[in-house]
């Protein structure tokens, strides 16, 4: 049967068994949203108030799912507000379609009415960007999306289609495989490197893991913790990196970084391997490259070629899907040496150094996050936005499974928090989801309250309120004699009240007394709620390496 | 980008002739930092193009340009041009004015020139020349170099094409 092309478009998302589409609409897209209207069953249509936050909430919805997260919206500015949302999901490997509508193929490049270069402007952000400019290449530049967006390293791929395809019409084939000489992910680590690999780990007396963020895009958490119990090999991990979980719970060590624990950095810095899985090495986690790991043996498993020698030179490296590389050394089960005085040092290190923080009068934010984590059941995912309370939450929050610590890591977006608990929650909604905000990235996107009201999500809200660009703030206090410059937000709504009006359950609290009380009606609160929490407005996140310096000058204050 | 020690370098890349390509493969290598000498593209066979960018880089760096562009999905290869067995070749075309009566020139001087560089006069006409000539970049930034800079028109160059030998038997 022949088919106009917005029906294509809605029958390639049912081939993708996409079950729920975040989608805005607009002059060019209309033919595809009527389709929707008689065509899109099985398929939730979710309008966020934003483009931005759909985008967000996509990539949200695949972080904890695995899923490509799928964005549909109109050309010109309905196409240019993706694009923060493509690029937060770009740097952290996440997988997401967005279809953009654009003007008509005679139209493209005279400066049409919501024109704008889209495929042009999106080029450094996505993983592959099409232009349909044929009906004949809409259903396989769709099948080209989906799986170029899921395989090898994921990440977002954007398909421009111009009015007139889609309201062209041709005989709808969705192709059964994707396959391109140009485009052949690596799948299988090299045998001569894994065993080498595995070899050294046979040698080294202070072994170490360094887990990144591919160990759960790669669904290898389950593996990971077994290869760690098996060879009692203790580990650290990255923003990204949340989730591992071995039995023995002394082998996970704690975070690393700019924000890192003193004892994860320790590790790093005194291990004589490095054992890198799915990590690229970000500026944020190495400080001073040279003197980042001076005694160690890196190895450095990953999938993207260009990840391995990109920043830091290794010594061993495997390209590679983790998942096979960690079922060739479990399966090889070999004789290693006993690293249980190695765990201890680092135990011992972790008990002379634990997180502290000092509760008075003014609520802390690290006390909320304590006390969230014991309200909450286990299995809750946190959404962070970005600034302080994110890099609080990566010290008080490290989860014990895959899929459950979503923030924007490599672009440090602001405003993602709420809209990525949006798409976290309809992508599990089962599971308990807590978003924790500061102040200013939450007004980033805040309008967002009202899709979490319309769609009846039980989303769970903390904004911290410090009266502050917090993490600015910090940085200004620190390097530039507390000359607080462009970061006081001293006009701050009544956010409680805001949720209020928008038809959200909230509460403000202002003593610290409150706070349990409020904590735990949130948690156990079955439809959404939000706390405006006023904190202390000066604290600052501790440990802390300078911007360059080295892990060994991990601050304490 | 902490370029220490920065050479040219040749790469070859081969690519689907897709719409944006060029762009994609040329946005990449300036977004990353690099320096682009030349290009050039062209057809080759069927749905395929092969484009020849000489950049200016480190041999870490160069590393890098290439796997970066492996992941653009319509790269099919990358190969960079081996320095010590390479083949390379621009053309230019150099349109210079008539040099008769003006101090310090004549079109003697410019005929010899062209002569001991290989090249031809193409064109001929009582306001001026145009001279062709081909070979490695050097060559042709040397002959641009020996005319009178006030003679000079206009100066279009193609980019250099550039291929690996084959290996030579004894090595
Ligand atoms: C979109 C965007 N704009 C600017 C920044 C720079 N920035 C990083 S952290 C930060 C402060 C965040 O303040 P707030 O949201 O109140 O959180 P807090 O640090 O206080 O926890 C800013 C402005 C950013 N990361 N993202």
């Amino acid at each position: 049967m022949p088919m106009k092309g917005a029906r294509i478009v809605v029958e390639c998302l049912k081939k993708e068994k996409v079950d729920t589409l975040f989608c805005y609409p607009g002059g060019v897209v209309i033919p595809i949203f009527d389709e929707l209207y008689q065509h899109g069953d099985g398929i939730r249509m979710v309008q966020p108030r934003h483009e931005q936050g759909g985008t967000h909430a996509a990539d949200g919805y695949a972080r904890v799912t695995g899923k490509p997260g799928v964005v549909l919206v109109t050309s010109g500015p309905g196409a240019t507000n993706t694009v923060t949302g493509i690029a937060t999901a770009y740097i952290d490997s996440i997988p997401m379609v967005v279809i953009t509508g654009q003007v008509p193929t005679n139209y493209v490049g005279t400066d049409a009415f919501q024109e704008a270069d889209i495929t042009g402007i999106s080029l450094p952000v996505t993983k592959e960007n099409i232009l349909v400019t044929d009906i004949e290449d809409l259903a396989p530049s769709l099948k080209r999306a989906f799986h170029i967006a899921v395989s090898g390293r994921p990440g977002p791929v954007l398909v421009d289609v111009p009015k007139d395809v889609l309201l062209a019409t041709t005989q709808f084939e969705y192709p059964e495989e994707f396959n391109l000489e140009s485009y052949r992910p690596v799948s299988k680590g090299h045998p001569k490197q894994v065993a080498k690999a595995l070899e050294l780990m046979t040698q080294a007396k202070q072994p170490l893991i360094l887990a990144g963020g591919g160990i759960q895009i790669s669904g290898s958490t389950e593996l990971a913790n077994t290869f760690m119990d098996k060879y009692g090999i203790p580990a650290v991990y990255t923003l990204m990196g949340h989730g591992i979980n071995p039995k023995n719970g002394n082998l996970s060590i704690g975070n690393i970084g700019m924000h890192g624990t003193v004892y994860g950095n320790w590790a790093v810095q005194h291990c004589d391997l490095l054992i890198a899985l799915g990590t690229r090495f970000s500026d944020r986690i190495l400080g001073d490259t040279v003197s980042f790991a001076p005694n160690a043996t890196i190895i450095h498993v990953d999938v993207d070629p260009a990840e391995i020698g990109k920043n830091i030179n290794v010594d061993v490296p495997i390209v590679g899907d983790l998942r096979h590389v960690l079922e060739k050394w479990v399966e090889a089960d070999r004789e290693m040496p006993n690293f249980s005085e190695w765990v201890s040092m680092l135990q011992k290190k972790k008990a002379d150094n634990p997180l502290t923080y000092q509760q008075g009068n003014a609520i802390l934010p690290q006390f909320v996050m304590e006390k969230a984590r014991e309200l909450f059941p286990k299995n809750l995912i946190v959404v962070t936005d970005v600034g302080q309370h994110q890099m609080w939450a990566h010290q008080y929050f490290a989860t014990t499974s895959p899929r459950s610590f979503v923030s924007s890591g490599g672009l440090g977006t602001m405003g993602f928090g709420v809209p990525a608990g949006i798409g976290a929650k309809l992508g599990c909604p089962d599971r308990e989801v807590l978003v924790l905000a500061g102040d200013g990235g939450f007004q980033m996107t805040m309008q967002e309250l009202v899709t979490i009201r319309r769609e009846k999500l039980p989303v769970k809200i903390i904004v911290l309120d410090n009266g502050f660009l917090g993490m600015v703030r910090q940085w200004q206090d620190m390097f530039h004699g507390k000359r607080y410059s462009g970061v006081v937000l001293d006009n701050n709504p009544d956010f409680a009240a805001l949720a209020q009006v928008l038809g959200i359950k909230s509460q403000r609290l202002e003593k610290i007394d409150e706070v349990e009380g409020a904590l735990a009606e949130l948690a156990q609160s079955s439809e959404a709620m939000l706390l405006h929490v006023i904190v202390e407005q000066e604290e600052n996140v501790f440990p802390m390496v300078a911007a360059g310096a080295s892990l060994n000058d991990t601050r304490t204050s | 980008m902490a370029n220490t020690k920065l050479s040219e370098h040749t790469v070859s890349v081969l690519v689907y002739n897709k719409p944006g390509v060029l762009s994609k493969v040329m946005s990449l290598i300036t977004r990353r930092g690099f320096n682009v000498e030349s290009v050039s593209a062209e057809k080759t066979s069927g749905d395929k193009t092969r484009i020849i960018v000489a950049v200016k880089a480190d041999e870490r760096s160069l590393e890098q340009i290439q796997k970066q562009l492996y992941k653009i999905v319509d790269v099919i290869k990358v190969t960079p041009i081996d320095p010590r067995h390479k083949v390379v070749r621009e053309l230019a075309f150099v349109k210079v004015k008539n040099a008769s009566g003006l101090p310090n020139a004549s079109n003697m001087e410019l005929f010899q020139l062209v002569d001991v560089f290989g090249g031809e006069i193409i064109n001929a006409t009582p306001s001026g020349f145009v001279f062709q000539l081909t070979g490695s970049r050097d060559k042709i930034n040397s002959f641009i170099s020996l005319i009178p800079e006030n003679l000079i028109v206009e100066i279009a160059r193609t980019g250099i094409v550039a291929i690996n030998k084959w290996p030579s038997q004894d090595s």
